[in-house]
């Protein structure tokens, strides 16, 4: 197993935003997170990934505790992240975009003595070329259409190999048709580099598609967990999601 | 006893402008979320406007003062609707370094008018009569002016606080504080609010430029100074609010009336002490919330 | 745009020899008064170039730096008054003393986010400022210290100037290395999106702190080299209105340009010399309407808005 969750917990104000939730993932497993709006799960990410902080529990990756890092610290221990909200460097190209990931990533971030123009270029251009976007890596982010910053979100999050990829709606925004396209891009991308990922996906029919496992949220609470055939036939879940 | 109440009173009387000058700039600043280094500016031009209509229209009797006491404010109202409508309508939602830029231009240009119109020398406004000079508080001799600006600032305070609460300009003006963009997504007329709310900050600056006049005399260098403290009293205070504008305006009102007493020579220090102090315990002021 | 454009290492020695070995001709074109004017520029010119590796680079708004610089003005005048150190000796001490106020006021800083930081700063600075205006028995208070004995080589025909020249262009220079290193790349990232750049890894108050101290470090230089030319050290030169002046010069050459600064402090000091010996009575009127226009109609500062004329005119041939 790569990623232990034990019953974590986080409120904010009286709300009860993630609810006593336990979580495990093994290696290479391709896992869905669904669930209503609302039910938790951008929470859930933000606590693994240490951009919140669990009122209660524990997060075990590789076997240490993970539970109070920073956000930095779970990227250095090998958890990336894309972004529901795009999240980019508007002022920076593609190019420039990835390659920064890669210094840091690489430990080379407070590197004074080198010329930075040439370094990881050829790991950066091939990030680039991997998601689509080899022929705009010299384009200002801020100039790249909706769908080619999902996919520079996700070139950067590629960058430095990551032991777990976190997807936070990697294809909402788009198309139904560019949806499926940019998800197809993610798993063949993902199966071809060994990666365990967790991601957070609203289109079912893609979720049923690709995922190996599903999990799902409501109101905080972790209420099925199966492949996708069981998670079809769960009541509870058909009940959430067709109404009673 | 009577010593410390006449320091006190001094204190409170610099913190009544203190308050009037910070409140305006709060608003303006967390409301229009612009940055105006000309605040000042429009404090110091209500000074000398103060003497033009007490000393240069009624040859320094106490009639001009009232007079100016109701129109010098008007007029700053009216500045302000004027440079916020020209110019700073140009740059709202710009960069904070542009809005600087633009209002660093600004105070220049004021203080060229302020030259050309009333030369470089102190102008003094003469002191006007109010219940002859002094009244008796508990057996100590208390200057009436100094009453009478304590409660023309509070007069303020309240109706600020009322007007933000309770009319529908000053919950749309808090609404744009909380999310400008929602406030516009909901139908609000954003441009209207922000020209009234810095026509009401100009208004406010003039308030306690025209009350100033009677505790110093109005010279060029003054206008930044001014602008400083404010920042400060609004950071201290907390950005947006009017409660954090009078409590900052106490704080410092009373840290220069008291320092002066005892440590003359570092009220400059203690002021700035006291607000690396608020900051480091309290990033976003004593009543502030993290907006910007 | 600026940081793409500025990236090719040869083309930019190109242009930094460029201006360098203009500089070092000017002598025999101008003397005297106009002289001194240069010097005042090169010497803003390193001072806002180190600001803009905050400001510009790191996207932090820091409006304290002449208290930095006041440190590094007022160390070269009590060392070169009260001892006989080394020049080279001398001016380290100050810049590290700006390094090490930076790294104090940083350390306390770094954490508060936008205006908040600006205004942080801002305290920090003044404090700075009313130290030295009341320590009267150190700093000589408002009266300043005076009569600061300038060491013998630089007292030749140009000797100071080329000294100026030389010390401000190896400050600049490695300021300009800097920003092209992988840490300058971090800084700039930093700039764009200080939220992303933490979930890449980045210990981003760290790195911010870094750069403040790296840019106070060149800033507490810059005030040292002033301190030569000026021959004393003022309160009046660590106020405030320095900070705003060194942070207009930013603004107004373009902040994410490289070299825009150094352009905005050539426009700063012309502006004032100009507007002062011509327009002896109207100067503050023209300076304020060039701040202004320059604010509603050139807001990426000039040097900014020639670059995406440049960017846009070669995106579209190419």
């Amino acid at each position: 197993m790569i990623l232990e969750v034990q019953d974590l917990e986080k409120s904010f104000g009286g709300l009860k935003a993630v609810n006593n939730v336990s979580l495990v993932l093994k290696r290479n497993e391709i896992r869905a997170l669904i669930g209503p709006n609302g039910a938790g799960k951008t929470t859930l990410f933000k606590l693994i990934a240490g951009n919140l902080c669990p009122d209660k529990g524990k997060i075990i990756f590789e076997g240490q505790e993970i539970t109070r890092l920073k956000p930095y610290e779970a990227y250095q221990k090998g958890i990336h992240k894309t972004f529901q909200h795009l999240n980019l460097y508007p002022r920076l190209t593609a190019f420039q975009s990835v390659q920064l990931a890669l210094f840091s990533a690489n430990g080379k971030g407070l590197n004074v003595f080198s010329w930075a123009r040439k370094m990881f270029r050829e790991e950066a251009l091939e990030l680039l070329h991997s998601v689509g976007l080899a022929e705009k890596a010299d384009m200002l982010s801020s100039g790249l259409s909706h769908g080619e910053r999902r996919r520079l979100d996700l070139a950067i999050a590629l960058a430095g190999n990551p032991r777990l990829l976190l997807l936070d709606e990697a294809a909402s925004g788009m198309a139904p048709k560019e949806a499926r396209e940019a998800m197809e891009l993610i798993i063949g991308l993902i199966t071809k580099m060994g990666l365990t990922v967790l991601f957070i996906e609203h289109d079912i029919s893609i979720v049923f598609n690709v995922a190996e496992k599903i999990s799902v949220l409501h109101q905080g609470a972790l209420i099925a967990e199966g492949a996708p055939a069981e998670i079809r036939m769960d009541k509870e879940v058909q009940r959430i999601y067709l109404g009673e | 006893m009577s010593t410390v109440l006449l320091i006190l009173i001094g204190g409170l009387t610099k913190a009544s402008i203190f308050f009037l000058i910070a409140a305006g700039l709060t608003l303006v600043f967390g409301v229009g979320k612009i940055i105006n280094f000309a605040h000042g500016s429009f404090y110091v031009l209500a000074m000398y406007l103060t003497y033009s209509f007490s000393v240069d229209l009624f040859g320094g009797s106490s009639y001009g003062f009232w007079l100016a006491l109701v129109l010098t404010p008007l007029s700053l109202a009216a500045v302000g609707l004027l440079v916020e409508y020209l110019l700073l309508r140009r740059v709202y939602g710009k960069e904070h370094l542009i809005q600087l830029l633009l209002t660093f231009g600004l105070v220049f240009v004021f203080q060229d008018v302020y030259r050309m119109g009333w030369g470089v020398m102190p102008k003094i406004v003469p002191q006007i009569d109010l219940f002859g000079g002094s009244i008796d508080v508990l057996g100590t001799l208390m200057p009436t002016f100094n009453l009478f600006i304590i409660a023309c600032s509070l007069v303020v305070f309240f109706i600020l606080l009322a007007m933000l609460s309770n009319t529908r300009f000053g919950r749309l003006s808090r609404a744009i504080a909380f999310d400008g963009d929602m406030a516009e997504l909901l139908g609000v007329n954003v441009n209207l609010i922000y020209s009234g709310i810095f026509a009401l900050g100009s208004l406010l600056a003039g308030i306690g430029g025209v009350l100033a006049t009677q505790l110093s005399a109005v010279n060029l260098g003054m206008d930044t100074h001014i602008t400083i403290l404010a920042f400060i009293m609004v950071i201290v205070g907390g950005v947006g609010s009017v409660t954090g504008a009078a409590a900052a305006g106490i704080i410092i009102g009373m840290v220069e009336a008291f320092g002066s007493l005892f440590l003359s020579q570092f009220v400059l220090v203690l002021i700035y002490l006291v607000m690396v102090i608020v900051l480091l315990f309290r990033p976003f002021g004593l009543f502030g919330k993290p907006v910007l | 745009m600026g940081i793409r454009l500025a990236q090719n290492f040869y083309r930019s020695l190109g242009v930094g020899l460029f201006i360098g070995i203009g500089l070092a001709f000017l002598p025999l074109g101008i003397q005297g008064y106009w002289l001194h004017v240069v010097m005042e520029i090169i010497i803003l010119a390193l001072f806002a170039t180190s600001l803009n590796l905050v400001v510009g680079y790191t996207g932090m708004i820091s409006f304290g730096h002449a208290g930095f610089y006041g440190i590094g003005l007022y160390v070269v005048a009590g060392l070169l008054k009260g001892t006989s150190l080394p020049l080279a000796a001398v001016l380290t001490a100050a810049a590290l003393s700006g390094a090490l106020a930076g790294l104090i006021i940083g350390f306390l800083s770094v954490r508060l986010r936008a205006f908040y930081f600006a205004i942080l700063t801002l305290a920090f600075g003044q404090l700075i400022w009313a130290v030295i205006f009341k320590w009267h028995g150190v700093t000589g208070g408002e009266d300043g210290i005076i009569g600061i004995p300038i060491p013998a080589f630089l007292s030749g025909k140009h000797g100071l100037y080329y000294f100026i020249l030389a010390i401000s262009a190896c400050g600049i220079g490695l300021l300009y290395w800097l920003t092209n290193t992988p840490f300058g790349r971090m800084l700039s990232a930093i700039r764009e999106n200080p939220e992303r750049t933490e979930c890449v890894g980045v210990n981003v108050d760290r790195y911010r702190l870094l750069a403040f101290v790296l840019s106070t470090f060149f800033s507490g230089l810059a005030g040292g080299l002033y301190c030569l030319l000026s021959g004393g050290a003022f309160p009046d030169l660590v106020s405030w209105t320095k900070s705003g002046e060194v942070l207009l010069a930013c603004v107004l050459g373009g902040m994410f340009t490289f070299l825009g600064p150094a352009l905005g402090s050539v426009f700063m000091i012309l502006l004032e010399s100009l507007a002062q010996s011509f327009f002896t009575e109207r100067w503050p009127l023209i300076l304020g309407a060039v701040f202004i226009l320059v604010a509603l109609g050139l807001p990426q500062g000039v040097l900014g808005t020639i670059q995406q004329k440049m960017s846009f005119h070669s995106n579209n041939k190419g």
